[in-house]
């Protein structure tokens, strides 16, 4: 083996070892975001969830403000929906409902905003957020 | 050797590399379906929000509703491709709605949020308005009550306007559906019969099915008097028995029409009218041809015994009476039509053993059966005191009743007929048309 070899066989191995290096850190970085994505999922299917119990007011709108009244405070377990996933992280939500409002074409209703929050272990990550609007169909 | 080992670290390297680029486009599809999931369920949100300002914007204004096209078309907003703007729901959205044989609309709400669409298909049908369409779900509504006696309600049930007391019979009555009233003093919703013996009829239980407080009472939206044409100052009169056809009838005015057996011939699917001062159809009236015969009578109608289109279907004879005389139908005759009389000192008295196949629309205040007639199809008299009274099982009811009063003497038997909807004349309903959903998906 020539010393041009030998340099070119270290040079690859150095090569090797950097890139080895970073497929490792991007692994656990995938690792991280895939578990955030899914995490982000459930927020988001928390959210649809609610946004469909918003609209299922439609046809009872008369308990709209007592059934979902006053979940406007994420910080307080009285005033926020919470949700925990099948892997234990847990959701709250807010739904922060207008008064009523013209909606559109001179139709009037509410307005419904929904936040998804993450609770972590000190704090609380917000992760998505829905509008959706509520008429009495009745 | 070296050579290999450079080749080797070469395919190692580049595997690397192929694992990397693998991991990043996995990442990066991983991602765009998070904003995607979030961006379908915010058009899924768009599309429900929008669907419900459609639907109360067709109920608030239907003549006027973009949304709420010509019979047989299709109305696009804002165009056929377009997409309204929505901001506070931060999309937009398109709506297509179909109006099919003014029955039914199927409308199509599109949501669109950023590159995201969600689509709901939605289903009215649409009742009243411009054809009147009454409620007749129960073999007898009263408002306010009903006095059952003895009589049997077979296949149906009952409803009052007023609180459960409202309602009476005597140890044979008998109801075998539900029994409905409205008291505001109680809760909506059913109410435990006490005596309920889960069978049919008997002293302390005559509701054969269950007791409901309704939420609301039962509001009937009465239909339109047809305006008449003004009498011709050049009056005739008919008093025969050869056949007529549309041409000996229509555009004229008869101060008086009296029928022998008269066959009138209406032929396709024509709506002629018979317009006369008095008509007296004791003699006999025969309508053939495939069209309806409408007579409009001013000031008397008279048909007694008479045979009066009683082989045929009653889609066939519709007769307006806007007099005050009352209408007597006795003895062994037979009516097949519909009858409505528009005058509420007009008084109807249907006796003997005649059988009447057809709707009475009556604005009077008293509708009356009494001996052993058949009777089918509707009794829509919401100001009278509707009463049948007989001997044995007679008289024989088939359809269903909605009166002020009602009451019941003897035994007769009034079989609900739930499929009266099909067989009512078009006439022309007094309020906006109703718009129920029937799907939403």
């Amino acid at each position: 083996m020539s010393t041009g070899q030998v340099f070119l066989t270290l040079a690859s191995l150095v090569l090797l070892g950097y890139i080895s290096l970073n497929i490792q850190r991007m692994y656990v970085s995938s690792v991280e975001t895939t578990v955030d994505m899914q995490m982000t999922n459930d927020a988001v299917n928390f959210g649809r969830d609610l946004s469909e119990e918003v609209q299922s007011y439609a046809y009872k709108y008369g308990q709209l403000d007592a059934q979902l009244g006053g979940l406007d405070d994420v910080t307080n377990s009285s005033s926020r929906r919470s949700d925990t996933s099948q892997v234990g992280e847990v959701f709250h939500a807010t739904i922060e409902l207008s008064s009523e409002t013209s909606l559109d074409h001179g139709q009037t209703g509410r307005w419904a905003t929904i936040k998804v929050y993450e609770e972590l272990e000190d704090s609380l990550e917000f992760k998505a957020e829905f509008v959706t609007a509520v008429a009495n169909l009745n | 050797m070296g050579k290999y080992a450079i080749f080797i670290v070469s395919a190692l390297i580049f595997s690397l590399l192929t694992y990397s680029s693998a991991l990043r486009n996995a990442l990066f599809l991983s991602n765009t379906r998070t904003v995607e999931s979030h961006g379908i369920n915010q058009a899924y949100n768009i599309s429900q929000s929008a669907m419900m300002v459609v639907i109360n914007d067709i109920r608030s204004d239907p003549d006027d509703s973009p949304f709420h096209p010509e019979e047989d078309s299709t109305n696009y907003y804002p165009s056929e491709n377009g997409f309204e703007d929505w901001d506070e729901m931060h999309g937009s959205y398109n709506i297509s709605s179909t109006n099919q044989g003014d029955t039914l609309l199927t409308i199509q709400s599109t949501g669109r949020f950023e590159d995201s669409n969600y689509i709901v298909n939605v289903g009215l049908t649409k009742s009243g308005g411009n054809i009147w369409l009454p409620n007749l779900e129960q073999a007898i509504h009263a408002d306010k009550s009903i006095d059952l006696g003895n009589a049997d309600v077979e296949g149906g049930g009952i409803s009052i306007n007023n609180p459960e007391s409202s309602f009476s019979s005597n140890p044979q009555g008998s109801v075998e559906g539900d029994f409905f009233f409205y008291d505001s003093s109680l809760p909506p919703g059913e109410v435990e019969d006490e005596d309920d013996d889960g069978g049919k009829g008997g002293k302390d239980d005559p509701i054969g099915g269950s007791t409901y407080n309704m939420p609301d009472k039962i509001v009937y939206e009465d239909p339109v008097f047809p305006t008449f044409p003004p009498p011709s100052p050049y009056p005739e009169t008919y008093n025969g028995s050869e056949t007529l056809y549309t041409s000996d009838i229509s555009g004229k005015y008869f101060s008086s029409f009296s029928t022998n057996n008269t066959t009138i011939n209406i032929s396709g699917n024509d709506e002629v009218i018979l317009h006369a001062g008095d008509v007296d159809l004791s003699g006999g009236l025969n309508v053939v041809g495939d069209g309806i015969l409408k007579i409009y009578a001013e000031d008397g109608f008279y048909m007694h015994n008479g045979n009066v289109n009683g082989d045929r279907s009653s889609k066939h004879l519709e007769i307006y009476y806007k007099g005050s005389n009352d209408i007597n139908f006795n003895g062994r005759g037979t009516f097949s039509g519909t009858l409505f009389t528009g005058n509420s000192e007009t008084d109807i008295d249907i006796g003997g053993n005649p059988t009447f196949k057809g709707h009475i629309i009556s604005f009077g205040e008293s509708v009356r059966f009494h001996g052993s007639e058949s009777v089918s199809n509707l009794v829509y008299a919401p100001y009278a005191h509707v009463r049948i009274s007989g001997t044995g099982r007679n008289p024989y009811f088939n359809g269903a009743i909605i009166s002020d009063t009602f009451s019941a003497n003897g035994q007769p038997i009034i079989k609900y007929n739930p499929d009266l909807e099909d067989e009512l004349p078009e006439l022309e309903g007094e309020g906006d048309p109703t718009f129920t959903v029937t799907y939403w998906n």
